[in-house]
């Protein structure tokens, strides 16, 4: 029972390979809605899933922090398949390139979206580093699916060899960890380390930290960030830019928290540090970019910055607010890209001043997809903003004002940079003849939902209010 | 004690060979003759593992490593002649900073590593049969056992292989009129006959 939303998924996954050998070429357009009908059952099952349980002899367990996480990683994947469908399914009015095989498609989107899942339920290393692998390598692939174009295979290429090389580091520092103590179980890891911490410890968090944040592309590991998302399909550069970054979130939740808890505090300095530099460099780079992909991969690494606020503070308030901020972006980012899928369906265009005059043409998307960049900034009362301020309010409950004011004052070089965007489509007048584009039903509704939910979790508190509550109740029953 | 005497040696004599080995790896411009060191590192793992008395791990490596992912890297040489020699030498600054790094880290292993005790945890000795007890291992599910990373490594290697299939393919198949030839097809690399397929088969499905 507590395993039914992961075999849930596992299960659409297979039925989606088999039903794409079985069904005509013609027909296969059913695959994404089985695809979603799974994801949205998995849902179910995870929403009628208890918030706390164990199974496999503690080598799989469920608590409210796995559980909110694990929703998250189903909304993120439910989002991705919707604003596939239409480029896959050959909907689109400027032809695709070198894409297809949707069948296969699906299933590997389906295959890492478990990966994810069991990566926050694991409780032991070894389980915990495969299904990171199982949640990451696909993406390797996933990133080289247009076949034929030559960026697509450089992605590929580059995401390959870079994150092989920060598996490596992981890997390293856990056989580091494993080595000092003996144990595999990260509750038990716990409680050896408890008596001291020696040293190499410290080599072995640095290692980790090099290997979750690649995934997190946290500055400096960021280097593939640009690159892979501009050659990735866009689909899977929006699922890139945040089911990577999810991932390596939880694992840096599941190595910071669970093991490494007690040294947390000392390491806040580092933290900061890292934080500042990665919101910085991702937004000073973000501002002369003039592919929009590109753009949102600095963009991505900015956000990384502040998601990584909520390691200073205490549990109590640190865990909600990076839950609530995972949230938040979401529905924010995909908002976004589900606007810039729906641009390079319609014209097959990339680039910033290509959205040109688009307020004019399509005012009701030009709107949404300002909402969705006004949300990245942090402009209130868009869930961005409450987002950032829940972080900031727990970098400044840990004494570090010094960062507020670094993150305050990034936050306001990054309306400039999102306001280019929205310039261009506001203010810039639209090519001559340029045509009104339309947008198919399901990309419509999708960032219509989208849309509302960036609005919507930033001025209804329930939320936030949820999580948190969850939280401390749980907290309070682990104190005992 | 005279057992122990070439067993430290033996310890010696493959760690020496994997470090001039490794080296090799790393340092060769051509690419065959890195492959052939990196087979050499992995057989002397194997070694490594066979003074632990760990056999079924050196047959593993043996067979998964040394027999099938080196035959696979010296495949994939083979078939694609062009990269026999890396032609292309980094800059001196930046070698000297790759060095420096490594050196770094190599230092930081051991100097921290150096005050570390290094004894075996209690209860943590070899089984007799130590084949049966990893088969054991992999197959049980309660607290020592390992049947959920067994499986997921399987979800991984089969969406790997599909994967792998899908950007390898050389061509669609007949009947996948989404695929186009990309940017090979717009700059008339590809035959004529495969994008007319394409053209003619691509009608979108509404």
């Amino acid at each position: 029972m507590l395993m039914l939303p992961e075999l849930m998924v596992i299960a659409t996954a297979f039925a989606v390979l088999l039903l794409d050998v079985l069904v005509p070429e013609k027909r296969r357009v059913v695959l994404a809605p089985i695809a979603l009908a799974g994801l949205a059952l998995a849902f179910f099952a995870l929403l009628a899933t208890p918030q706390d349980g164990e199974l496999l002899g503690g080598r799989f367990a469920l608590d409210v922090v796995t559980w909110w996480f694990k929703l998250l990683f189903l909304l993120a994947g439910f989002i991705t398949v919707l604003i596939s469908l239409d480029l896959l399914d050959g909907r689109v009015r400027v032809r695709a390139r070198g894409i297809g095989f949707r069948g296969e498609y699906y299933t590997i989107l389906l295959f890492t979206i478990s990966g994810m899942l069991y990566l926050i339920s694991a409780r032991d290393l070894i389980t915990l580093y495969v299904s990171l692998e199982l949640c990451t390598m696909p993406l390797f692939l996933l990133a080289a699916w247009r076949r034929d174009d030559l960026k697509s295979g450089e992605a590929g290429l580059k995401y390959v060899i870079y994150g092989a090389f920060a598996s490596a580091f992981l890997l390293y520092g856990l056989s580091f960890v494993y080595g000092l103590t003996g144990e595999m179980r990260l509750d038990a890891l716990a409680r050896q380390l408890q008596g001291g911490a020696p040293p190499l410890l410290w080599l072995a968090a640095a290692l980790i930290v090099a290997g979750a944040g690649f995934k997190v592309t946290m500055v400096p590991f960021h280097m593939w960030a640009a690159d892979v998302y501009e050659g990735a399909p866009i689909p899977v550069t929006a699922y890139l830019s945040v089911a990577s970054k999810a991932a390596g979130l939880a694992l840096m939740f599941q190595m910071f928290y669970r093991v490494f808890g007690p040294w947390l505090h000392e390491w806040s300095d580092l933290i900061a540090v890292f934080a500042a530099v990665t919101m910085t460099l991702g937004n000073v780079v973000a501002i002369v970019q003039n592919n929009i992909k590109r753009f949102m991969a600095f963009s991505a690494i900015s956000q990384a910055g502040y998601t990584i606020l909520g390691f200073l503070g205490p549990l109590d308030t640190g865990i909600p607010a990076m839950i609530f901020y995972l949230l938040v972006y979401i529905v924010t980012n995909l908002a976004v890209f589900a606007c810039i899928v729906w641009y390079s369906n319609e014209t097959g265009r990339e680039q910033i001043q290509d959205y040109r005059g688009l307020a004019q043409t399509n005012p009701v998307i030009a709107l949404m997809m300002m909402l969705g960049l006004f949300s990245l900034a942090g402009i209130p009362p868009l869930s961005g903003f409450v987002g950032k301020f829940f972080l900031f309010s727990v970098c400044a409950g840990a004494g570090y004002h010094w960062l507020v004011a670094v993150a305050a004052i990034n936050s306001t070089v990054s309306l400039y940079y999102y306001l280019r965007v929205v310039r261009q489509m506001y203010i810039e007048p639209p090519e001559e003849n340029a045509p009104r584009l339309t947008a198919s039903p399901t990309l419509a509704t999708t960032m219509a939902a989208l849309t509302v939910g960036v609005v919507l979790l930033g001025i209804v508190p329930v939320f936030y209010e949820t999580i948190h509550g969850q939280t401390i109740t749980w907290l309070a029953a682990l104190a005992q | 004690m005279i057992q122990a005497a070439v067993y430290t040696l033996l310890f010696y004599l493959f760690g020496g060979a994997t470090i001039a080995l490794a080296l090799v790896t790393v340092l060769n411009r051509r690419m065959l003759r890195a492959v052939m060191g990196l087979m050499g590192v992995l057989a002397m793992s194997a070694c490594f593992y066979i003074m632990l008395s760990a056999e079924f791990l050196a047959g593993v490596q043996i067979l998964v490593y040394v027999g099938g992912i080196v035959v696979l890297m010296v495949f994939a040489i083979m078939l694609t002649q062009t990269v026999d020699v890396l032609v292309e030498v980094p800059h001196w600054s930046r070698r000297a900073l790759a060095g420096a790094a490594a050196l770094a880290l190599l230092l930081a292993v051991a100097g921290l590593g150096a005050g570390v005790p290094l004894e075996a945890p209690a209860g943590a000795g070899i089984p007799e049969d130590n084949t049966v007890a990893i088969g054991k291992a992999l197959m049980d599910y309660g607290p020592r056992g390992y049947v959920l990373p067994f499986e997921i490594i399987s979800l991984l290697l089969l969406a790997a292989a599909i994967g792998g299939i899908v950007v390898a393919r050389k061509t669609a198949p007949e009947d996948q009129p989404l695929t186009s030839g990309g940017d090979l097809a717009d700059e008339g690399l590809l035959q004529t006959a495969h994008t007319q397929r394409d053209e003619e088969a691509w009608v979108p499905e509404s």
